[in-house]
């Protein structure tokens, strides 16, 4: 059998069907992309220049794929990691140059801003690669809400999903390195800001507050305290902590005076006895730094400082006795290195000018007192 | 590699650049070629080989069955073409589908599930060059074109990096006779085509991921939250969206064609301005709509065997269209719904034709638009709880908000000025629009696009939608 040869008139036709191209003789205009490029350009100079005038400056924006090489990173380095996990608080007050100077370890920065450590913690405690020595901010909140799903979780899932990175430039590879090249160099994107957030809230807004943090490609964090208003940036860090911290069913409303905060402050009740979920998470952390242990990594809890209605807050809400010296006495059987700074007179002075992180001149300082303190550089 | 990235922007600048150096046609196309491998090896390089496998295998076949007098053996090359290539896609995303639906019926009999289990990742585009691919060697077997391309051109035509991924479904007889003669792009073809690279990330960056995606994502990922206006919202958003981001990339597709001298077909034709689902679907993803008309509906006899047989036959054509999209209930409920409205509406349209003046014409695109909309709650929603947690929210008489007032706001006039426009442009192109502003005013306008686009970048990223299929 066969089948009937090619009828021409079938044949389908060359594409002159409906497109951008059969129409092309209504739009030729050779000049106006140019222009338009030039257009967007001059607007983008001139809100960066306005962002400049005001003091913001291209910082590095932290991300998951930045945390992902440090984590690597920690790897490598074997024993010599020394390692900090926690959040804003180790962010701002550790100063890598301090502890490479200061000490024979190589620092790297794993803490996540706004985030509880444990997800971080138990990352490394599972990963047989990883030989170095751990240096963990406590906060009670974080022992005791163990498994909340927050950036710590996020950025730990998305390096456990990554595939290991090869030689060749694949688009994840690519993507992450040119974007972070991009945004680092524009003030636009300015402390994870969004250039749409930038100009509404930074250039058009005349009460903006001023930029008075910078992240490092080492993920470390500084803050400029005498950039912002004192003492309402302190109240509204001391409100902001009041109201997101865990609150009792009967605790204190979200505040909106000094006065009122005064009276929040004061009204905080402070627990009678330890948490059974706080005792389940010292356990927890118990088990990781033993896991630590078997194959000769460490792990160091260290209180970090606080000041003012922050440090006020804390003591009602997780009173030394009930928390810090039952993790304390725990964690030392294991055993475990804790430090808590407030008992350390070469680091008890330190303040937080915002009740929470230290300012920028005061890192480097309380990185040396603390890398002595832990036994970690030579005392001077 | 996305065309809305950091990646794709300097590959691009390198390949243009290269592209315009190079004066010898055939050194140009194996540019090309080596480029679009690239383009595709960027995001997985192992699946590259899927992709020459199968243009390999295609090429082979049609060029046999042009040879080929018996009519039994073209039809088992055919055969083979259509099983290798949809046997190829049927594995990919349907394979862990047809799995759990075994391992549930082994336990329905008591049987324990020790199913192998392999967690397939899919090539993405493969949907979208497996329809280019085939079209080819179906063409061939019906005699409507030649299987006379080289390996190298044919190759080229699969793998063009700008209809790869996501289409629009280019077939054969478009493009393959664009690589006979050596051609360039004249710089009116550069200057548009970058014009509707600016107008598709605009539409991708601006329309779809900063004012409808967040409010999307938030609606059907708790619909209990919400009553009818903020579920409405959220419902029109992702009608907006699945727009803009797929209408946004196929005028990139097309542009990016276009700056290297290639044509592309229409994808997408103002379908929120469609007067009834037929018009829709003549004006929605054109390239995958003729696709399936010409080699599914058509094959299954069309509209010519009375109306329960094209009836039937525009249902499994839909179906089909839907499972097309992935091994999901809810793509199989909105190809069903589609392929009723289009049975529906051509019994009534046989009956009582639509006036073609007056207000008749307004009221019959909101219907459609409104079915449509609708519609793609199933197509959104990631499962039959999520559907029902959607109608349930479109029905609650819940007038408190959760969501900004201002992001609400933006949603309905967004979604309305997409209608009022695509209605007054409807029998127009982007073309027309632009034919008739002076230089200064499209300067302006093109402009005004690449702020946004700088001003809504450094959000949540989300890759295409059409991607995923």
């Amino acid at each position: 059998m066969t089948t009937p040869a090619p009828d021409p008139a079938a044949t389908l036709p060359t594409a002159r069907e409906a497109s951008a191209c059969t129409r092309l003789g209504l739009v030729v205009d050779a000049r106006a992309v140019a222009l338009a490029l030039l257009i967007a350009a001059c607007f983008i100079a001139v809100i960066e220049l306005r962002l400049h005038a005001r003091g913001f400056r291209p910082t590095v924006l932290d991300s998951p794929e930045l945390w992902a090489h440090w984590r690597r990173e920690a790897n490598a380095l074997g024993e010599n990691a020394l390692v900090f996990v926690g959040a804003s608080r180790m962010q701002l007050g550790i100063d890598p140059a301090t502890v490479t100077r200061t000490t024979p370890l190589a620092p790297v920065q794993l803490a996540i801003d706004a985030s509880f450590p444990l997800p971080v913690l138990e990352h490394m405690a599972d990963d047989p690669g990883f030989r170095g020595h751990v240096i963990m901010d406590f906060y009670p909140a974080a022992v005791t809400t163990l498994d909340r799903d927050d950036e710590a979780a996020r950025y730990v899932r998305q390096f456990a999903a990554q595939r290991p990175p090869g030689r060749l430039p694949t688009f994840d590879r690519t993507e992450p390195w040119l974007r972070d090249r991009v945004r680092w160099s524009l003030a636009s994107y300015a402390d994870g800001a969004s250039p749409w957030q930038s100009l509404w809230l930074r250039v058009l807004t005349p009460a903006a507050t001023p930029a008075y943090l910078v992240t490092w490609p080492d993920r470390s964090r500084e803050a400029d305290y005498a950039l912002v208003p004192m003492p309402d940036f302190a109240l509204g860090r001391a409100m902001r902590h009041l109201e997101t911290a865990p609150r009792d069913h009967d605790g204190p409303e979200p505040v909106r005076t000094l006065a009122e905060l005064d009276a929040a402050v004061a009204s905080i009740r402070s627990p009678t006895a330890t948490p059974p979920e706080f005792l389940a998470g010292v356990e927890r952390i118990a088990a990781l730094a033993r896991r630590l242990a078997e194959r000769g990594a460490t792990l160091t809890v260290v209180q970090m400082p606080t000041s003012g209605y922050v440090r006020e807050i804390d003591r009602r809400r997780f009173p030394r006795a009930l928390f810090w010296d039952v993790l304390a006495a725990r964690l030392r059987e294991v055993p475990v290195t804790t430090l808590y700074v407030a008992d350390v007179p070469t680091l008890a002075h330190f303040e937080c000018p915002d009740g929470s992180h230290l300012d920028r001149r005061d890192r480097a300082a309380f990185t040396a007192a603390l890398m002595q303190a832990l036994g970690l550089s030579p005392a001077p | 590699m996305l065309f809305n990235s950091y990646t794709f922007a300097v590959f691009f600048v390198v390949l243009f650049a290269l592209d315009r150096a190079i004066g010898h046609w055939p050194t140009r196309k194996a540019l090309l070629l080596l480029a679009s491998y690239l383009f595709y090896a960027a995001w997985n390089p192992l699946y590259v080989f899927i992709l020459g496998g199968s243009t390999g295998l295609d090429w082979w076949l049609a060029r046999a069955l042009d040879r080929a007098e018996g009519l039994r053996l073209r039809k088992a090359l055919l055969i083979l073409s259509l099983v290798a290539n949809l046997g190829l896609l049927a594995f990919f995303k349907y394979w862990t589908l047809f799995m759990d639906g075994l391992a549930a019926l082994l336990l329905g009999i008591g049987q324990p599930d020790a199913l192998p289990r392999h967690n397939l990742l899919l090539p993405v585009g493969i949907s979208f060059y497996t329809f280019a691919s085939l079209s080819y060697t179906i063409d061939v077997y019906r005699r409507k074109v030649r299987a006379d391309a080289s390996l190298p051109d044919y190759a080229l035509f699969v793998s063009f990096f700008p209809h790869l991924v996501a289409g629009p479904i280019v077939r054969a007889y478009q493009f393959l006779p664009q690589l006979r003669a050596p051609r360039r792009a004249t710089s009116a073809q550069v200057e548009w085509g970058l014009t509707l690279l600016i107008l598709g990330l605009f539409s991708k960056a601006v329309m779809a991921d900063f004012l409808f995606a967040p409010v999307v994502d938030t609606v059907f990922a708790d619909p209990a939250r919400f009553g009818t206006i903020e579920a409405l919202a959220g419902v029109i958003a992702f009608s907006g969206q699945i727009y803009y981001d797929f209408a946004g990339y196929s005028l990139c597709a097309i542009g990016l064609a276009l700056c290297f001298g290639f044509e592309f077909p229409d994808n997408f034709r103002y379908p929120y301005a469609a007067i009834g689902l037929r018009d829709f679907w003549r004006r929605w993803h054109i390239s995958l709509s003729t696709w399936i008309r010409d080699y599914l509906y058509f094959s299954l006899g069309g509209s010519r065997s009375g109306p329960w047989r094209n009836g039937f036959n525009l249902l499994i054509t839909m179906t089909l269209a839907g499972l097309w999209h992935g091994a999901s209930p809810m793509f199989l409920l909105w190809g069903l719904l589609h392929g009723a409205y289009l049975a529906a509406e051509r019994e009534l349209a046989a009956r009582c034709p639509l006036p073609a003046t007056g207000l008749l014409p307004v009221l019959g695109m909101l219907l459609t638009v409104l079915l449509v909309t609708l519609t793609w709650i199933p197509f959104r929603a990631p499962d039959l709880a999520t559907l029902l947690g959607v109608l349930g929210a479109l029905c609650a008489h819940d007038t408190s908000l959760k969501l900004d007032a201002l992001t609400l706001l933006g949603v309905y006039l967004g979604f309305s000025a997409t209608l009022a426009w695509q209605w007054h442009w409807r029998e127009g192109s982007p073309e027309l629009a632009f034919g008739h502003l002076r230089t200064i005013p499209r300067a302006t306008l093109l402009g005004a696009c690449l702020l946004l686009i700088f001003l809504c970048s450094g959000g949540d990223e989300r890759t295409f939608i059409y991607f995923q299929f």
